[in-house]
């Protein structure tokens, strides 16, 4: 490769291209999620999702730290590359905690369930909105998709406050009211490691073009 | 004969180390910034060197004539060996130094040693050009960055970003070029007239570009450039366009100067900031102390031997 190739192509480009196929492994986790939580499937397939995010943060991680990238972005881009990669962890970690411990109570165990599928379908439009993010060429367009992932996140900020109240105003044995507090967070943090994403990715942009 | 082959000797050392010390001002963006890697970037910065020397460098004899009118070997071997032994002490602490300064200096503690009739005139305009150009750096930084900026905010991300890059490397070839004509320029100007000057002036650039620039560009690329893209951009365009105008006036004038001057500038530009003024204040002070220091070695040597 030559060297006008080599300056023409740009290393933080091509790296953050890249940041795509974790949130692309993003979007299959979720998938799973989904069934995971609607029919109880097993964790296997979002188990190995977790790992391929790994890998790929692994990937760019080093990357990272060897390539061709100005100095003052190494430490954002590494934290962008956690966040993006702890979108995925939090995926798994929801649906081990889905799978451990089974709610009596039909009726409030089909509730959880409803507004589970919600949050996931509100982390799959965030992972969405952050594809073309990580795609787009503008930062006005950038600084617009950040907004949509931050209002997502309210939405779902909301939703785990419903799943919270619930909790408390039904009367459960220790174990289900543990339980649902603990599902309302890990889905929680799906949305807001998405937010956070959405934020240093914005950040980067701006101190690159700024 | 022994005279000539000293002051080749002398002139050989003191570019190989004014050209090590001043890389990083020229290239410590590109090779900073990890656009070029730090081989090609000291490559871009040793053709920029010596074809501002060779194109442009005898512009400066003018401004040479106006602070040390008559050269006797004496002189010009006096004044190599206090701008080396100054600039040995600021190349063991790391510190970029400003030759221009230094060596205008220099030259005028001789002429002053040796009562010679030095061009007052000129020299004021030399002084005054050397306080308004780092101002005209910062001022003129506000403007420009905004300008950029909003020009880069209406286009795509990426070719603009790929397009700054490639300017960056051809305002370091700028700068580097100015450098050799102004800076390297003002050593050759002092020296004889002749093939072997040039020769010396060569290998000097070549080999302080390649062997003395490490501590230089660790310093500047760790605790002065934390550069983004535009800042550095910006900075190299101010700078390269007032050295270039110094050296079409004949001033001896100091890239370093100008570039941190205008790195400060654009860090003042934006609307929330937080600037590290220490380095920025022990350069200055290294300056200026640079300066006296020069001077008042030269006039003591030149009167010593005189």
């Amino acid at each position: 490769m030559g060297i006008l190739e080599r300056i023409l192509e740009g290393s933080e480009e091509r790296i953050i291209l890249k940041f795509n196929e974790i949130v692309d492994i993003g979007l299959d986790a979720s998938k799973a999620l989904d069934k995971v939580i609607e029919k109880s499937d097993k964790i296997d397939k979002i188990r190995s999702l977790e790992k391929d995010s790994d890998n790929v943060a692994f990937e760019i991680t080093n990357e990272i730290a060897s390539g061709g990238i100005a100095p003052n972005l190494i430490d954002t881009l590494l934290e962008l590359v956690e966040k993006e990669d702890n979108i995925i962890d939090s995926m798994y970690n929801l649906a081990r905690e889905f799978h451990r411990y089974k709610i009596k109570n039909k009726r409030l165990d089909k509730y959880i369930r409803g507004k589970l599928i919600e949050m996931n379908e509100l982390a799959s439009e965030a992972l969405k909105i952050m594809k073309k993010m990580q795609k787009s060429e503008s930062l006005d367009e950038i600084r617009n998709y950040r907004k949509e992932i931050e209002s997502l996140e309210e939405k779902g900020d909301d939703i785990k406050d419903g799943l919270f109240d619930l909790a408390y105003s039904e009367s459960l044995e220790f174990k289900s009211f543990h339980h649902i507090i603990e599902l309302a967070h890990q889905a929680d943090d799906v949305l807001d490691n998405c937010e956070d994403s959405s934020d240093i990715f914005f950040t980067i942009m701006s101190s690159i073009v700024t | 004969m022994f005279g000539g082959i000293l002051i080749l000797i002398l002139s050989f050392i003191l570019i190989a180390l004014v050209s090590g010390n001043n890389l990083p001002v020229c290239s410590g963006s590109i090779i900073g910034s990890r656009i070029v890697s730090r081989r090609n970037g000291i490559l871009i910065t040793i053709i920029g060197y010596i074809l501002g020397l060779i194109l442009e460098g005898g512009m400066l004899r003018t401004g040479v004539n106006a602070v040390l009118p008559f050269k006797s070997e004496q002189s010009i071997i006096i004044a190599f060996t206090v701008a080396i032994f100054i600039f040995l002490i600021a190349h063991k602490m790391r510190v970029p130094q400003s030759l221009s300064v230094n060596f205008t200096s220099i030259l005028l503690g001789i002429s002053m040693a040796m009562h010679l009739p030095i061009n007052w005139l000129f020299l004021s305009f030399i002084i005054l050009f050397w306080i308004i150009a780092p101002i005209i750096s910062i001022v003129a930084m506000r403007p420009l960055m905004h300008k950029t900026y909003s020009l880069v905010k209406k286009r795509s991300i990426w070719p603009t970003i790929n397009l700054i890059r490639l300017l960056l490397i051809l305002f370091s070839f700028f700068a580097a070029f100015t450098l050799g004509a102004n800076t390297l320029g003002l050593l050759y100007a002092t020296m004889p007239k002749g093939l072997y000057s040039i020769l010396a002036a060569l290998l000097g650039i070549i080999f302080g570009s390649l062997l003395l620039s490490g501590g230089e560009l660790r310093r500047i690329g760790n605790e002065i450039i934390s550069l983004r893209y535009i800042n550095a951009l910006n900075s190299q365009i101010v700078s390269v366009l007032l050295v270039e105008l110094a050296v079409l006036l004949s001033i001896p004038l100091s890239n370093s100067q100008t570039f941190i001057a205008s790195i400060y500038g654009s860090g003042l530009s934006y609307k929330n900031r937080i600037l590290l003024r220490s380095p920025i204040k022990s350069i200055a002070i290294t300056w200026i102390g640079g300066a006296l220091a020069s001077f008042a070695f030269a006039y003591l040597f030149a009167t010593l031997l005189a």
